[in-house]
């Protein structure tokens, strides 16, 4: 309850109770009142402070040369700058009271003493506890994406190294030579030099089966005996079939396979992996005349450069020297023991060497 | 009236006798029990987690990934919470790849309470193993190192311990990159053990990735031909470098015996070693062509100067021949290298005089680290020409007496095929994504002298050369022989059956690309570098050319 000497009824009570104290003996007190000072009559300008003391002191010199029957200068004002902060003094002043008389004004008083408060600060210390359940439910929601997060991430870190062990050459090379793949051996593959026609006619003439018992011989074991004799292969790079498909297409292998087939030499053209470096560019296809001979066949296990001009290859017996190419690379074709080629046609792998004639 | 306010006052007193038992309570458990409580909640509610930062991989020229981190765990368990140790043991063994009894002696181990069950189980596992619930089994999260490509380039990558921190090969030598900083994780935990906060007191800052010169393919394939060589000759150890001259990029380096790097210590402490930077030996006759390199730059000889060449050649103390015996004759300098005669390259070094001869020597970079990126490299052994004996300028010019490394020779041997610039070998490429600046070179001798050089090593494949059988049709080879005879360990003199084959070549010799140096370590059956290393060269090249793009001639 607010008390009563707060309100304005108390204040009046106040005000009449400020009269002169009476003594205890219940007489009336002997105290004179005293006169309230007054202030020095203003004259002219501001209110108190230096410019006030200063026209002041300018009156006083006037009226005492006036009297005095002299000629006395009177300084001119010098400070005029003194009136805003007054104001502003004046202001705040007024503020402080106005906030000093807030509680005793009347509007909080029935606010206070109404029921309305209670309802209000029922609901928010509901809404305190909705927000503070809700921030734990928050910090519950945060803390389980974060463990999703690390799990993903470790996910991820698993899927990445599949990928490299699966983008492993030696596996790849593994899988290709199980599907009938046989990559030319190094002396197998020769560079001609850049005569369209002759290049080509050449390159017929050097066609020859590839040594796939030597490939096939010098092929790493897909299973682990002993690692001292290099001969090993990692854990996981089994020759599974099944996984050939998606291996040969993703892994960016330079190993790929035209047909007499002709949908089997596209999807040898599919095998160009984009994952391929730059520079490692594979030519697969099996040339134009090729899936209509249904003869031809390549093993494009040389992988050509794209900065060496462009590799292209024809099936049929037919070479395809590269426009304005420098040299050609003749792939000798897979064997004939291999399903997959035994159209009994002859690929050509075509690369410049870039050379001579350029 | 009265009863009702007496019964007020009543229950008013009760409750506040009750209020003053609760706050006495709470005094008591805030006050006087604060210190254990507040610990205890901590204990309990509160943990701290480190987070390993993920290391960073280590990817070819290409962005292959050849070393790359896994999320695994440390597997922990506490005795005391154990409720029903054979039933659990029985579950985790299979997950923890252990025996039963392993298990089952981790779970039951008295007076403790922290045991490790295992360490670095991989996620999947571990995973597994949080979904059992046991009651006092810990999962400490845990970063593993795999090498998705086992056994490629083993000893160039290194190896990790379990702390994270490298312990050979370029995971030693990278590591500050590579490794990161581990976060702290704080994660405040409710009565049934769920979290309700986590919060990441410091983040983790993963390592990061170092992109190599080496490419993955080529790598492949030189790894295999040198596990060729190996099952042919059953060596003690070989190397192969391939690199690019001109920048001196390292686009494979291969070790044999090959080691799986996910299993490193199932592989002797030999095999380890990468014998490209650690292992010295005497080149042999594939040192010759830095003795001609400095007598024709200092223009003591021409590639057309005779010599006369004894069929025994007397060096103070020293009787030197040639590797196969023949009568007295005349060659010339070119001569002299393309027939590897070590009576020749005697007298070419005796005309340049030990001095200069020495002067050149270290002018290749011998006798010192060439600056490769790979950590444990040997700088050899090279005397300073004060150091020489009588018998010295007998057996230096041709490759005797000085001991280098494997990567010295391909650095020297590249400085011939760029035009006589030295430049140090690099096999970092990047870091973090940002390419290392390519190291300066120096030149050493002029273009001229080693296109000469060049030249004349060209014959070492022709016919008649040492190397002829290695030879490609199509191809514009150059390169040099070595055989080296090794020191027996028990006489201290020159091992008639022990010996190092080496070989040194460059392609197209006209305009070189690729240099590929092979070193071959007491092979077996065969002992010559053109028989035992020069094939591995040809077998390289003929597989690089094509797919590097390289022009064959």
């Amino acid at each position: 309850m607010t008390p009563p000497a707060v309100t304005p009824a108390g204040r009046g009570s106040a005000s009449k109770s400020r009269r002169p104290p009476r003594s205890g003996d219940g007489h009336r007190g002997t105290i004179r009142q005293q006169p309230a000072p007054k202030a020095p009559r203003r004259v002219s300008g501001p209110v108190g402070g230096r410019g006030a003391g200063a026209g002041t002191a300018r009156a006083a010199a006037a009226s005492t040369a006036r009297a005095r029957g002299a000629t006395i200068k009177v300084p001119p004002r010098t400070d005029r700058r003194a009136a805003p902060s007054r104001q502003a003094a004046s202001m705040l002043a007024r503020a402080l009271a106005f906030v000093r008389a807030l509680p005793d004004h009347s509007l909080i008083d029935r606010l206070v003493r109404g029921r309305a408060w209670i309802p209000v600060l029922g609901v928010m210390l509901a809404g305190i506890v909705a927000m503070q359940v809700s921030i734990l439910r928050l910090n519950a929601s945060i803390g389980r994406s974060i463990e999703r997060g690390t799990a993903l991430q470790s996910q991820n870190q698993q899927l990445r190294a599949a990928v490299a062990t699966l983008a492993d050459d030696q596996r790849i090379e593994r899988v290709a030579a199980g599907t009938g793949m046989v990559m030319p051996a190094p002396a197998a593959v020769g560079f001609l030099s850049g005569q369209p026609a002759g290049g080509a006619g050449q390159a017929v003439a050097n066609i020859k089966p590839p040594d796939s018992a030597g490939f096939l011989a010098s092929l790493p074991a897909a299973t682990q005996t002993d690692p001292l004799t290099g001969l090993s292969a990692s854990a996981g790079t089994g020759t599974s079939s099944a996984i050939s498909g998606s291996a040969l297409s993703g892994a960016g292998s330079a190993t790929s396979v035209g047909s007499g087939a002709g949908s089997v030499g596209a999807a040898g053209a599919a095998t160009s992996s984009p994952a391929a470096p730059a520079g490692s560019g594979v030519s697969s296809t099996a040339g134009g005349a090729a899936p209509a001979s249904g003869g031809a066949a390549q093993v494009a296990a040389s992988p050509g450069s794209s900065g060496s001009g462009s590799g292209s290859s024809a099936g049929s017996g037919s070479a395809a020297s590269p426009a304005g190419g420098a040299g050609v690379a003749v792939a000798p074709a897979a064997p004939a023991s291999a399903g997959a080629l035994s159209g009994g046609g002859a690929g050509i792998q075509s690369q410049s060497s870039g050379t001579s004639g350029g | 009236m009265a009863l009702i306010d007496r019964r007020i006052g009543l229950l008013f007193v009760a409750f506040i006798a009750l209020l003053g038992v609760a706050v006495t309570r709470a005094t008591y458990l805030g006050a006087v029990r604060a210190g254990s409580l507040q610990k205890a909640a901590v204990t309990q509610q509160v943990t701290k987690v480190t987070i390993p930062a993920v290391r960073g991989s280590i990817t070819d020229r290409n962005g292959v990934e050849l070393a790359i981190s896994e999320s695994a765990a440390d597997v922990a368990a506490d005795p005391y919470l154990t409720k029903n140790p054979q039933a659990e043991a029985a579950q985790l063994a299979p997950l923890l790849g252990k025996p039963v009894a392993t298990v089952l002696s981790g779970l039951t181990r008295p007076h403790t309470g922290f045991v490790y069950l295992a360490h670095l189980v991989p996620a999947d596992r571990a995973t597994a193993i949080a979904k059992l619930r046991f009651d006092g089994i810990t999962l400490l999260p845990q970063v593993t190192r795999v090498y998705p490509r086992s056994w490629a380039a083993s000893q160039v990558l290194g190896t990790v311990g379990w702390n994270d921190m490298g312990l050979s090969g370029l995971e030693y030598s990278f590591n500050s990159v590579l490794r990161g900083i581990d976060g702290v994780r704080r994660i405040v935990n409710d009565a049934i053990g769920q979290p309700i906060s986590i919060d990441d007191m410091r983040m983790t800052k993963p390592g990061r990735t170092v992109a190599l010169t080496i490419d993955a393919p080529l790598q492949d394939e030189v790894e295999q031909v040198l596990a060729g060589v190996g099952a042919m000759y059953q060596p003690k150890g070989a190397t192969a470098i391939v690199m690019n001259p001109n920048t001196g990029e390292i686009l494979a380096l291969a070790n044999w015996p090959r080691v799986n790097a996910n299993d490193i210590t199932g592989a002797p402490a030999y095999a380890r070693q990468d014998r490209a930077v650690g292992f010295t030996y005497e080149p042999g006759s594939t040192f010759k062509a830095f003795t001609v390199a400095g007598a024709l730059q200092d223009q003591v000889v021409t590639p057309f100067t005779q010599f006369f060449l004894p069929s025994v050649l007397q060096v103070a103390d020293r009787q030197i021949h040639d590797a196969e015996a023949r009568g007295d004759e005349t060659a010339s300098v070119a001569q002299i290298l393309k027939q590897s005669s070590n009576i020749g390259a005697d007298e070419i070094g005796m005309k340049l005089g030990a001095q200069r001869f020495d002067y050149w020597v270290h002018r290749f970079g011998f006798g010192q680290k060439t600056g490769v990126d790979l950590p444990g490299e040997e700088r050899g052994i090279v005397l300073h020409h004060q150091q020489y004996s009588g018998s010295s300028m007998g057996n230096l010019p041709m490759g005797q007496g000085e001991s280098v490394t494997p990567i010295q020779m391909a650095t020297a041997y590249a400085a011939i095929a760029n035009g006589g610039v030295l430049r140090p070998a690099r096999i970092v490429k990047s870091v973090g994504g940002r390419d290392l600046p390519t190291p300066g070179g120096q030149r050493i001798i002029s273009a001229s002298v080693a296109a000469n050089l060049r030249d004349m090593l060209r014959g070492v494949l022709a016919p008649g050369g040492t190397a002829s059988e290695a030879a490609i049709p199509g191809y514009d080879l150059a390169g040099k022989t070595g055989t080296a005879n090794k020191i027996d360990p028990a006489t201290h003199q020159y091992s008639s059956v022990n010996y190092v084959a080496s070989f040194m070549g460059f392609v197209p010799a006209s305009r070189p690309q690729l240099l590929v140096a092979v070193m071959v370590d007491q092979p077996q059956g065969a002992i010559y570098g053109g028989a035992v290393a020069a094939p591995a060269f040809q077998k390289i090249v003929g597989w690089a050319v094509p797919y590097l793009g390289i022009s064959p001639r």
